[in-house]
């Protein structure tokens, strides 16, 4: 009977010790990719009329940057890039979010695939 | 607007016709060698284009909702996810292929290189036809320029089936059925390193994965932006600054097509003397 429950005992102990390592991970983690996430820094991209606003986006260099992209039209349009590659559709009248970075100094044309003739921009890394 | 609609439905209609021309080469290839044994079925095809069609609608539809999910990067988790499997069903498929009709359980093979192919192509057809609806939806419904766009689209949707039956009619004709098969395993290895590349970019782009450096710079030997490089990006993925991870995933997607015994009949040769004498009749 106490063979048992010293069994038992030793089976939770050895259990609380086995979730407690995990879960203060899995805690550091997410502060840690909070901490990150709230560092990424974020700009804005609007499409109307098939031009991009503004056609130039300044962007910090060697860090990762978060693009919102805001579609004023009704119609779609594909953001489309091939020196950052990237490329997403975002339908109208609707937002998106595109990350790009981090990158060296530098410009980084892009263009919406479905009007190019109109909507241009580039980015200019600094 | 009407040769941005050539361009915009050719880039999408060659990269699902390629991967359909490819997979009939091989359908082809396992059938002349086997003469009528047991027969990789064809009649999959249609059926495919049609179910891929209206899941491109399907999926072109409810774009907006996929769009905004997962804190507005539901796009990329898709279409990685679409991808992904896509990857992975080129590699089985290259497993599963049987060397001869005599192989065990070579109708189960069968089956399964069967189903592969079709969602491969469903796949193919709803990635790229969902982004031509998108175009032609958002052209059409405006209400200017119709006609040319739709004229730009068929033209552009032209152009891109009939590279893929060149394509086919490049593995197929003019080879001999060994080479015809080596170029064939060495597209399908290409093809699925592509998928897997082409997945973590995207989940790159969705800030799902960390960012790794660019590997190389091939941009002043061929501009992704020029026709053959955009060709080449429909056939084997073909990116001027790729990423070291996308690099790691396509050389693991074209190494675990390479490493399968298809690989190892079209540059070992055949072992059955029964294979090699039929093979001797259509050489």
């Amino acid at each position: 009977m106490r063979q048992i429950r010293e069994l038992v005992m030793f089976k939770v102990r050895k259990d609380k010790q086995g979730v407690l390592l995990p879960v203060s991970l899995l805690a550091i983690f997410c502060v840690a990719s909070g901490l990150v996430w709230a560092d990424t820094p974020e700009v804005e991209l609007r499409i109307r009329d098939h031009l991009f606003f503004p056609a130039t986006l300044e962007i910090p260099a060697n860090q990762k940057v978060k693009i919102r992209i805001y579609n004023e039209d009704p119609t779609p349009e594909e953001f489309e890039s091939f020196e950052l590659n990237r490329e997403k559709v975002i339908v109208g009248n609707s937002q998106t979010v595109i990350f790009i970075g981090p990158l060296k100094v530098g410009e980084y044309p892009f263009f919406g695939e479905f009007y190019p003739k109109t909507a241009q921009g580039v980015v200019v890394v600094k | 607007m009407f040769l941005n609609a050539i361009l915009i439905v050719l880039q999408e209609t060659l990269e699902a016709a390629l991967m359909l021309s490819l997979l009939l080469a091989f359908v082809r290839y396992f059938n002349l060698v086997n003469s009528g044994n047991v027969v990789l079925r064809r009649n999959w095809v249609l059926i495919s284009l049609l179910s891929g069609a209206i899941f491109a609608w399907v999926y072109s539809e409810n774009l907006g909702e996929i769009s905004d999910s997962f804190d507005y990067v539901g796009l990329e988790i898709a279409n990685a996810s679409i991808h992904s499997v896509s990857c992975a069903l080129l590699i089985l498929l290259a497993w599963l292929f049987p060397e001869s009709s005599t192989d065990s359980y070579v109708k189960n093979r069968l089956r399964g290189v069967n189903f592969c192919m079709v969602i491969v192509v469903v796949l193919a057809i709803l990635r790229e036809g969902s982004e031509i609806m998108q175009f032609g939806g958002g052209v059409l419904g405006q209400g200017e320029a119709g006609l040319p766009v739709f004229y730009g689209g068929l033209i552009g949707a032209g152009i891109g089936v009939s590279t893929g039956v060149l394509l086919y009619y490049g593995l197929t004709g003019g080879l001999s059925i060994q080479r015809s098969l080596r170029f064939c395993v060495l597209l399908l290895a290409l093809t699925a390193g592509n998928m897997a590349s082409q997945a973590i970019l995207l989940l790159n782009q969705a800030d799902w994965l960390p960012f790794s450096p660019i590997a190389w710079d091939t941009n002043n030997l061929l501009s992704e932006a020029s026709v053959i490089g955009q060709l080449a990006y429909a056939l084997i993925g073909y990116e001027a600054t790729p990423s070291l991870m996308q690099v790691l995933a396509y050389s693991i997607g074209f190494i675990a097509v390479f490493a399968s015994p298809i690989s190892r009949l079209a540059w070992l040769g055949y072992q059955s003397p029964r294979v090699r004498r039929i093979l001797g009749a259509v050489e």
